[in-house]
């Protein structure tokens, strides 16, 4: 999948959960630049992009996410 | 750093020069009578007096004069055991007993066997005492705070004394205190505010230079006479009391025990003819029969007389100022009978 | 030695002038001086466990190194699960014993045996709570290759024995803090200025507020145990009065910590974000005891949702239940705490379920009042969490229930606490400067703490006048506190 695609369905699910658009699916965005991105709907996040690529992630992999960059780069690395 | 240092005490300076007045005006008025030492407590030419922790004087009066009084008989208790009357105890005393009223107010047992030790260390005799006892001092085993309870440093070795001074500066800045202090000192009169709590008085509190007895009596009695005294404002204070009998909790645990023993101890080394009292309080509750029966297992039957509860001194008002004092011919009558033997 | 005593302010001074005078040279030095410093301040408190707290932190450093050593697989799990055990153990052994015990001994006896038990004398290490959780998380860090282990011997036990947190926290992460100590620190006036203002706000909290609430709400909670002899209303007041009490005890306690690290040019972590102007559960509990909440978030509620994912919203309570039954249960061994705590997680449900979120993380940011909605949100979120506190005060549950039963019996509106003319006043006064004091937080919301920038604008002589008015505020606190007693005890005869 491309890169783009999966941009494009990750800030769809964002939206879905957050229940707003105030973002921009840049790089370096992180969960404490989103409104309403906590521990609570990371979660609910997780769980919709696997469901949504049908991929399982680890905990550990989780724990080492620093941006939206590297977020895309663990979901294209298990596609 | 150099800035921040010079800040720093530049900043303190400041704030030591704003709070100065505070504890020179203190130091300067010395409204407790703690720093300098007085001939006189009450002035008798004034309209009103700061009412002054009567611990500090009693023990700055014994101090005073010990050496030349060769005093020998000691009351001690709190304000309740300033009605056994030094004229009245002497009558059952041999001759040569030299008495000395060493009460304080709100006394606690701790206090009182601070007192008795101070005498024994000071190398006087004690020949006779009357221990005037209630269920407030029984269970009292710490020393009181604040200003009107706290105990004189001399008693403990002086081991309270910044304590002590504190307390009393503290207390002179509390706003009730300094605001009323220096409306008296302005207006010359004390107001009814300004006698909640005992922080000042417009009664004289007269006492002997020597014996330490109190004499404010005299004026109360006198009034009693001439059927003055009891005012609706007086009679007012004197609630009913129950018929049933209640009886106080324990007061005498383990550390009142070891004080307890403590004054056993110096009575024994002085061959003491003492007596304790259990006061007749107008509350007519009973002192625990346990406290009752250590009392009396330590410092034996004869020597331990309880007077709380219902009975004849208490059921009548008229034994009483008013519900914390009974009246001195209340005091005679109960050494009469305590002494009955002689 | 608690930070709001002369003895501490004459050590305090003494360290500072040590550390930028003497043991000034570098980084090793000064952190030489900071680990002595806070040896001798935890003896001070607690001398028995200083060699627990020395064992923790060699046993964890090596951990450490071993874990991050071995690739993954059983030996580095062995060291792991070993690090884990040991550390929760002593915190299990020393906080929780007597309490599991006599909670399993009390079902027991439900079913009818008769077994009695006498609770150990186990005596509890100072700081025990916040010690083991920052070693904890740093094991787990380090399993989780999160982060490296450091070779920093004499930095890592800096870290852990620092005095400004040793005692009550916050709950630092090594990543934060270690950093910071491992260059030399320059003196920086503005920042230990700033340090000064803050222990300035906390002492004003902790003396004037706090302790002055907590002296209403313990009346209150004391006879509450066992008489009635309070008004429902009067114990809807205690309630509140000990919410008050505990959110400025413990944040201006955190404050002076905070500050008093700022002296030394070290920063350690906020532990609270104005939560009460909060207008839901969840914002509250990311601005209320930070330090806790994001470490049991990261270390419990993570992982446990990540585990229960499967189970959609179902699996987010219940990873918020445990976390917060945790939560509870680390303030104290009892079941008032677990309560409390499984309360506050409650409360999460409503907003896990409808799904919504906090729009703004500070509350109407930027303007100067909140519109009837937000403000009411504020106020009932802060009676939802008075609820709460009740179990947090209360000695027992019995005493819990007793307080509700009373408080929902007797809601009648009399002032039968306040009994003479001066207590009035003294209350009123106290009413006032709470009103005040919101006031001022509400208009420092934004910032780190309440007057960090209040008067830098201003001329010296103002600020200067501010400072002297918050430091006569303090003083006279301490003196009408003291007198209180003696009024008391003098009415006795």
């Amino acid at each position: 999948m491309e890169k783009v695609e999966i941009l494009e369905k990750v800030r769809q699910i964002l939206i879905t959960v957050l229940k707003h658009e105030k973002f921009e699916m840049r790089d370096d965005l992180t969960a404490s630049d989103v409104d309403g991105w906590d521990s609570l709907t990371h979660m609910e996040i997780i769980t919709e992009i696997e469901t949504e690529f049908n991929i399982k992630f680890r905990l550990k992999e989780l724990n080492k996410l620093k941006n939206m960059a590297t977020l895309i780069e663990l979901i294209q690395s298990k596609l | 750093m150099k800035k921040f240092i010079k800040t720093i005490i530049v900043f303190l300076l400041l704030g030591l020069i704003l709070i100065m007045p505070l504890p020179i005006i203190y130091l300067v008025l010395d409204p407790f009578k703690v720093i300098k030492t007085y001939d006189t407590f009450y002035d008798p030419n004034a309209k009103g007096w700061v009412f002054i922790n009567r611990d500090y004087i009693s023990t700055t009066t014994f101090i005073k004069n010990y050496k030349n009084e060769n005093y020998n008989s000691y009351i001690l208790g709190n304000s309740r055991s300033r009605f056994f009357r030094i004229s009245d105890w002497e009558k059952h005393l041999p001759l040569n007993s030299k008495c000395f009223h060493f009460d304080a107010n709100g006394e606690s047992i701790y206090g009182l066997h601070k007192k008795l030790a101070y005498i024994d260390k000071r190398g006087l005799e004690i020949k006779n005492a009357i221990l005037v006892f209630d269920y407030g001092i029984l269970s009292q085993d710490k020393p009181r705070t604040g200003h009107l309870t706290i105990i004189s440093p001399e008693l403990v070795n002086n081991s309270n004394i910044i304590d002590f001074h504190l307390t009393f500066f503290r207390d002179f800045l509390t706003p009730k205190f300094l605001y009323a202090f220096l409306d008296f000192k302005i207006s010359g009169v004390v107001k009814p505010y300004m006698k909640e709590g005992d922080l000042l008085i417009n009664w004289y509190p007269v006492f002997d230079p020597i014996s330490n007895e109190s004499f404010d009596c005299y004026e109360w009695e006198d009034s009693i006479r001439q059927n003055k005294y009891y005012t609706p404002g007086r009679l007012s204070k004197f609630y009913s009391r129950d018929t049933i009998v209640k009886y106080s909790p324990i007061a005498i645990k383990e550390n009142q025990m070891l004080i307890l023993y403590g004054i056993y101890e110096i009575f024994k080394k002085h061959k003491t003819n003492y007596k304790i009292i259990i006061s007749p309080l107008y509350d007519q509750v009973k002192i625990n029969q346990f406290d009752l029966q250590f009392l009396k297992n330590l410092f034996g039957e004869n020597n331990v007389y309880d007077y709380s509860g219902i009975n004849k001194y208490t059921k009548d008002y008229k034994n009483y100022y008013e519900p914390a004092h009974y009246r001195p011919h209340v005091a005679r009558e109960i050494l009469n009978e305590v002494y009955g033997g002689k | 030695m608690v930070f709001n005593s002369l003895n501490f302010a004459v050590f305090l001074l003494l360290v500072f002038i040590l550390y930028w005078f003497v043991f000034k040279k570098n980084a090793k030095t000064q952190n030489i001086l900071l680990l002595v410093a806070s040896i001798v301040f935890y003896c001070m408190a607690d001398w028995k466990f200083i060699f627990l707290l020395a064992a923790s932190g060699f046993i964890n450093f090596y951990l450490a190194k071993f874990i991050a050593q071995k690739k993954e697989g059983k030996i580095r799990s062995l060291f792991f699960f070993s690090g884990i055990i040991l550390n929760v153990g002593l915190l299990l052994y020393f906080k929780y014993f007597n309490f599991f015990i006599q909670s399993f001994v009390t079902l027991f006896n439900y079913s009818g045996a008769g077994i009695s038990f006498t609770p150990f004398h186990i005596l509890l290490p100072l700081g025990i709570s916040f010690f083991t959780f920052q070693m904890i998380g740093y094991l787990i860090d380090v399993n989780n290759d999160e982060i490296e282990p450091t070779g920093d011997l004499l930095g890592f036990c800096t870290y852990l024995a620092y005095f400004p947190k040793i005692l009550s926290g916050p709950i630092e992460r090594v990543q934060k803090f270690l950093p910071q100590i491992q260059k030399k620190r320059e003196f920086d006036y503005g920042m230990a200025v700033d340090g000064l203002r803050e222990i300035l706000w906390g002492l004003f909290k902790k003396m004037v507020i706090a302790d002055n609430c907590a002296e209403i709400a313990n009346t209150i909670f004391n006879s509450s145990a066992e008489s009635t002899l309070y008004s429902g209303s009067t114990l809807v007041l205690g309630a509140l009065f000990y919410t008050i009490q505990i959110y400025c005890d413990f944040s201006g306690y955190s404050d002076m910590a905070c500050g008093i690290s700022k002296l030394f040019n070290i920063r350690i972590v906020n532990n609270f974000a104005f939560p009460f102007f909060s207008t839901n559960i969840r914002d509250f509990w990311k601005k209320w005891h930070i330090s806790l909440t994001s470490w049991m978030m990261d270390y419990i509620f993570t992982p446990l949702s990540f585990i229960l994912r499967k189970y959609k919203k179902t699996g987010l309570i219940i990873s918020i239940l445990l976390t917060f039954l945790l939560v509870g249960l680390w303030h104290g061994a009892n079941w008032t705490f677990i309560v409390f705590g499984l309360l506050n997680g409650f409360y999460f449900i409503p907003q896990i379920l409808k799904g919504s979120m906090n729009k703004n993380k500070i509350v109407v940011k930027g303007r100067l009042t909140t519109s009837l909605k937000e403000f009411f949100g504020m106020f009932g979120l802060f009676i939802l969490i008075s609820l709460t506190a009740v179990f947090f005060r209360a000695e027992n549950i019995g005493h819990a229930t007793k307080y509700f039963y009373d408080m929902l019996s007797g809601l009648i509106y009399s002032w039968g606490y306040v009994q003479t003319f001066d207590l009035i006043l003294s209350k009123i006064v106290l009413l006032g400067v709470i009103i005040i004091f919101f006031i001022i937080e509400w208009l420092g919301r934004e910032q780190e703490y309440a007057i960090a920038q209040l008067g830098l604008k201003w001329k010296r002589p103002l600020r200067w006048a501010m400072y002297f008015a918050i430091i006569f505020a303090i003083i006279f606190a301490i003196v009408i506190l003291g007198g209180k007693e003696q009024q008391f005890v003098y009415f006795q005869f």
